[in-house]
Parts: structure tokens; sequence; C-alpha cells
């Protein structure tokens, strides 16, 4: 499980993150949608722990952040939005990095690394990182969190800048993974990855939880049978602004 | 621990000379260059002074070099820890803060390579010369002290201070150590400084602890103590570090420069938001101001010798990190309705403009400390030379390096590419000053080159710009 109670976070006097409460259960791909800047790399820093929350509780595997932070992170795996990598190692390295890290075993650990190079395509190992695309990095550290079989995934934007076979790759290693109990917490702007992957959407807008639920539930929230995520979407984050009108001003 | 060593091990900064050899080359090299440099001053010191003379010189040095070494270290520190990228990802491991701390510490101290190894020789060649143990090892002990307090000190600012004030002090502290790294060259105010400043060695100076050692070899404990605690603290501290930048209140609105447009408005932002500027716009002239000052008043061509021999380095550095800026973006130029030429004009002029303008500043103190305002008629020929310098600074930047590591301006030129700039810019320097020599002389000379150089010079650019301007066209 992750929870989060009354999650926030200042920046000064800006309110990035407001109250936030979630709860996400095993074996669920949880979707976080929001417009740019509504906060959601921001409160996946801090269920990971990168950032301290301002104010707020959170609880992943049964276990409070504060207090046991690193058996979390141990457990978890977090394949960041910009991935940023030590440009002076090999891919190679990088991932021996993580397995002393965290103290893998070895064996194993390979013969994961061989499988999922081969279905993420990676044969660009032996290059240093400081010369990665940033698709590259997404792969390499999509390689380094899954060879390690974490119980619950964060992945902040995990689409942008893969291939449409790596995403869909991506895509379908995810579900098989949710089915096997993994935990998996994924931001996206994109509706239609939202729709097509989660079983649960959450979205987000200038810091706050607007709406919640599984697609069905999201489409009775907006009395709209057909409505697409797109209908809603827009229904929710607008405020009072018709687009049609905005367009003939410009 | 051993995460810390796994840390060590791959995500220490490389560079060409890797791995503990390079290290230890390189420590041994400075350690015989500041033997070569400083034990002359040393032994002079004891032999002709005697013991209590030393031993006060020996306090102003620790005294000195130890706030020195911990402004230094602090604020490398305290920026690292607001500012690394690196951290981010750290911190989505399972490492402890205090590991990731402990960690920013090593490398902190790592790049205060030089001050570090001052304070060691300090140490070591005084005891050596006081055939007494008990001050190395108090000496060794201080050192500890100093990174642990410096620690403490860090971890608590990156809660405290804003990123830009920080960097603002970080490089004022290493303007300071230079300059006095430049007077402790000095014999005469050296010896002044130890005896006038005889209070240093109370016992109450917590930094001369080594030098009190050698009369009370109690002090050793002293030192122990103070150790072992504030290593307790470090510890404790780290565990708390947020690795959050502060936010400032809402930012303040910067000086503008409103007669500036376009590109030079925006190049002029990189350059004074680059936190290198102030360190590489004063260096050189604060570097000369004590060369006068000290070398005597006859004769300032040695001193500005040098001013110009690195400004013109700084020079071309400043021209190349803000071409490299330009080139981080390269395609988007494409797209303004601008031409090659309209975009490296900015780089070539403004550095040149800054530099001049110190450099007349320059001219100005040598002209009201000498009275000879001769110097001033330098002016016009050392632009032309910074000029020169920016753009070879330009031509010199390869392409594909500037996409490598943007953040570390120190790194942008080869070494023969250092020395070739040099080497054009100061000949072409030296030859200015014959001729100005020449203007003492005859007059009717200084006519001539005062209009014979700019014309000589314009059709250098020229023929420059030509080539640059193809070099552009190339990369699409
Ligand atoms: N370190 C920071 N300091 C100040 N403001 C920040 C910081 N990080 C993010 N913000 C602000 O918080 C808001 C949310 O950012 P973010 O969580 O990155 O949004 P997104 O949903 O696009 O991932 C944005 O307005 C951003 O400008
Ligand atoms: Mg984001």
């Amino acid at each position: 499980m992750i929870v989060a109670k009354n999650l926030t976070k200042k920046f000064g006097e800006f309110l990035a993150v407001d109250h936030l409460n979630l709860a996400v259960r095993k074996g669920e791909i949880y979707g976080f949608l929001g417009p740019n800047g509504a906060g959601k790399t921001t409160t996946i820093k801090m269920l990971t722990g990168v950032l301290k929350p301002t104010e707020g509780s959170v609880e992943i595997l049964g276990m409070d952040l504060r207090t046991h932070e690193l058996e979390i992170k141990r457990r978890i795996g977090v394949v960041p939005e910009e991935p940023r990598l030590y440009p002076h190692l090999t891919g190679q390295e990088f991932l021996e990095f993580i397995i002393d890290l965290y103290d893998l075993d070895r064996h194993e650990a390979t013969k994961r690394v061989v499988e999922l190079c081969e279905a993420f395509k990676v044969d660009f190992l032996g290059k240093r990182i400081g010369e990665f695309s940033h698709g590259m990095k997404q792969k390499l550290i999509l390689v380094s969190v899954f060879m390690r079989k974490p119980e619950v995934i964060f992945l902040d934007e995990p689409t942008v800048g893969l291939d449409a076979k790596s995403a869909k790759i991506l895509k379908l290693l995810l579900r098989k993974y949710a089915s096997e109990g993994t935990i998996i917490f994924m931001t996206t702007h994109i509706l239609e990855i939202a729709e097509k992957m989660c079983d649960r959407i959450g979205i987000i807008n200038k810091g706050r939880l607007i709406a919640e639920g599984t697609m069905d539930e999201l489409r009775t929230l907006a009395k709209d049978e057909r409505a697409t995520l797109e209908d809603l979407f827009l229904q929710l984050t607008a405020e009072g602004e018709d687009i049609e009108e905005i367009i003939k001003e410009l | 621990m051993r995460e810390l060593l796994v840390l060590i091990r791959y995500a220490l900064p490389r560079r060409k000379l890797s791995g503990l050899p390079g290290f230890l080359i390189g420590f041994g090299l400075t350690m015989i260059f500041l033997f070569v440099l400083w034990s002359p001053l040393y032994r002079s010191v004891i032999n002709q002074f005697g013991y209590e003379v030393f031993l006060a010189f020996f306090s102003l040095g620790l005294t000195v070099f130890s706030i020195l070494f911990l402004f230094g270290y602090v604020f490398n520190l305290s920026y690292s820890l607001l500012n690394s990228e690196e951290i981010e990802f750290l911190l989505t491991l399972p490492l402890r803060r205090g590991t990731i701390a402990l960690f920013q510490s090593i490398q902190s101290a790592y790049f205060q390579f030089l001050q570090f190894s001052i304070l060691l020789f300090n140490v070591s060649f005084s005891s050596y010369l006081l055939r007494d143990w008990v001050v190395f090892f108090t000496g060794i002990l201080q050192i500890v002290f100093l990174m642990s307090v410096g620690n403490v000190l860090s971890f608590l600012f990156s809660r405290t201070l804003t990123k830009s004030t920080a960097r603002i002090v970080f490089v004022v502290i290493q303007l300071l150590s230079v300059f006095t790294f430049l007077l402790f060259l000095n014999i005469d105010l050296v010896r002044s400084a130890s005896i006038s400043l005889r209070f240093i060695l109370s016992d109450w100076n917590l930094f001369a602890l080594p030098a009190l050692s050698y009369k009370k070899p109690f002090h050793l404990l002293t030192s122990l103590t103070f150790v072992v605690f504030t290593v307790l603290a470090s510890f404790f501290v780290g565990e708390r570090v947020l690795f959050e930048p502060v936010t400032g209140k809402a930012e303040k609105k910067k000086p503008r420069f409103g007669f500036l447009k376009g590109f030079y408005a925006k190049d002029m932002k990189v350059l004074l938001r680059e936190e290198r500027m102030i360190y590489l716009v004063f260096y050189p002239v604060g570097f000369g101001i004590i060369l006068a000052l000290f070398g005597g008043k006859d004769d300032m061509l040695g001193s500005i010798m040098i001013v110009l021999a690195i400004s013109i380095l700084y020079n071309s550095t400043m021209a190349a990190l803000l071409w490299r800026y330009e080139l981080l973006t390269w395609p988007i130029f494409r797209t303004f309705p601008a031409d090659a030429w309209n975009l490296l004009k900015p780089k070539i002029l403004l550095p040149s403009l800054l530099n001049g303008a110190v450099f007349l500043a320059f001219t100005v103190f040598l002209t009201l400390y000498t009275g000879d305002p001769l110097y001033l008629l330098l002016n016009p020929f050392v632009f032309v030379v910074y000029v020169l310098s920016a753009i070879l600074g330009v031509t010199f930047l390869k392409v594909d390096e500037a996409a490598k590591n943007p953040s570390n301006p120190a790194r942008i030129f080869s070494l023969q590419q250092i020395l070739l700039v040099e080497a054009v810019s100061m000949g072409f320097a030296i030859v200015l000053f014959f001729s100005l020599k020449l203007i003492r002389e005859m007059p009717i000379v200084s006519i001539v080159g005062l209009f014979g150089v700019p014309i000589t010079f314009s059709l250098i650019v020229r023929a420059l710009k030509k080539h640059l301007v193809k070099r552009i066209e190339l990369f699409e």
C-alpha cells in the first residue's frame, strides 16, 4: 500500500502540493494525471523520500517514511523524470554500482539485465552515460530498477523520451508486474497513457487532487457515459474558461 | 560504511590521472612546489629570529590558512549540498542522509586541494623544523577538526543559505585565499605581522593549537577532545541534512542593462550570472596590484605583463564560455532572424569590454601610484589584445566538447590551446609594448601606433571573421 495523508509542500510562499490524500493498493497501476506544473513531480519526490513534506505523512508497505526511510527505499524503485546519472560511468558500470549498492546477487541480477536489455533493445551498455540521449538514460534506469524486482515502482513521466516500441514493452511489463502484486505509481500528462495503462486515475491540478477513480467512476462523475478522459480532464481543470473562446481571441 | 565505499568507487568525479596514483602524484607535486616556494622563508625565520618568532609565525600561518580552508570548504560544501544534481538521484537509493553528506564532504575536501596541501605543509614542515612529534600529531588532529567543524557548519548553512548568497561568498573567499597566499610570500610583511600579532599565540586561539603544543604538549589532548566532539556533532547533523535549496523571497530585480539589446543583453546576463565571473574578472588585477605594491615603484612592466597574461587567458575563457552556452542550445539560433556574425560579436566584445574596463581601472591605479600617466595609453592596445584573445577562445572551442559537462568552465581548453592563446596574444602584446617604449623616445611613433594598430587589427579580425562564420555554416 501507498498511503499519503494531507501531503503538502511549500516552496517559500508557493504551495506546490496542497493537502493531498492518496491510497494505492497492491497490484494496482495508479495513474497520476495533471497539466504541466500541477505538482506531480513534487508529489512523487515526497512519496519516495527525496523531498521532505512541509506537512502530512507517507506510509509505504505499512511503514512510515519518516522512521523507515532506508527500509522503504531498499524495497521500492524510482524512475525519475530527468535521470541525472554519473556521466563518467558506462552503462555497465552504472548497473554494477546499483548491484553493489543494493548488495544484489550478482548472478541473478546479471541474468535479468540480459533479459531486460533484450526487451528494451539496450545495446549501448559499453558507452559512457555522458553520451546517452534522454531516451537511452531512461532505458538504463528502467533496467536498473526492474532488475531488482522492487515491490513498489514509482515512475515519473516514463514514456517521455521512449520510442513507441519501448513504450509498448514498458506498458506490458508494468501490467505483468502488477498482476504479480507489484504496486505501480506513475505520473503522466498524457491522457491516452493514463486511460489505457492505469487501473485507477487521480487528477491533480494546482497541487490539489480534484478527481479520482477508475475510468468508469470518472465517467459517472462527469455524468456522461461516453465521455473521454479528455472531456473530463478539460472539464475539471478549466476554471470556467471556454477553450473555444480563447482560440477565437487568438 | 560499505555504501560510502561504493560511492567513492563509482561516483567520485574522475580526472585524466584517475585513481589513487593520480591523486598521489598531484599531491606530491604540490608538496614539492610548496617546499621550493616556502622552505627558505621558514628556515630563515627560525634561523634569523629564533624560536619565539617562529612560533608566532607558525601560529599566524595556522590561523590564517585554517580560516581560509574552513571558509572555502564550508562554502564549497554547502553550495554542493544545495546544488548538486546527482544528490536527488542518490536520495532515491537506500543511502543514509549522513552517508550522502559525508560523501559530499569528501568531494569538497578534494576540491580544496590547494588549501589542504598548504595546511599540511605548514604543519609537517614546521614540526620538522621544531623536531617535535607532538606538534605534528596535533597538527593532523587540527585538520580533522577543521573538516568536521566545516561539516557541521555547512550542514547547518545548507538549511539556511540561499544558493546565490552561497555562490557569491564562495567566490570572494577564493579570491581572498589566493591573495593571502601571495602576501605570505613577502617576508617583511610576515615578520612584522607575526610580531605585532603575538596575541594569536594565546591559549584561546583554537586554530593555533599545534603551535601551542610545542610548549604545552597537553594541547594534543585538547585537540583530541575537540576532534571527538566535532566528529560526533557532524554525524548528528549530517543525518538531518535536507538537500533542498532554500527558497528565498521573491527574486530581487537585477540591474538591467537597458542599453544592451538582443544577443548582447542575453550574453551579458549569462556572463554576470556565471558564478566564476567575479573571480575571472578580478583575480588578475588583484594579483597585479599586490605585485605592484610589493615590487617597488620603479618598474611596473612586470606586474602589467602578469596581469595581462592571466587576464588574456580568462578573457578567452569567458568568450568560449559564452559561445559554449550558445552551442548548447544549438539549432535554436537557426530559427532566429539573425546571421552568424550577429551571434558571435557579443561573445567577443562583451568579455573584452568587461576586462578592458577592469584594466582601465588598473592603469588608473598605476598612474595614481606612480604619477606616470603614460600607463593610460596602454588601454586601447590592451583592448585590442583582449579582442584578439576572445576570438581565439571562440575559435578553439570544439563543437562536440560543448555538450559535455557545461557546468565546469575550468575545463574548456586543452593545455596546448591555452599555450597557443597565450603565445599569440602575449606576442602581440609584447610588440605593442615595444612600440610603447618607442613612444617615450619618439612621440611621432605614437601617432603611427595609435592609428596603425587599430587598422592592422581590423584587418586581422576581418580575416578571422570569415573563418569563424564559415565554421558555423559547417555545423548544419
Ligand atoms: N525546488 C523548487 N522551488 C520552487 N518551486 C518549485 C520547485 N520545484 C517545483 N516547483 C514548482 O512547483 C510546481 C509544481 O512542479 P512539479 O511538481 O514539477 O510539476 P509537474 O506536475 O509538471 O511535475 C511548479 O509550479 C514548479 O515551478
Ligand atoms: Mg513533472
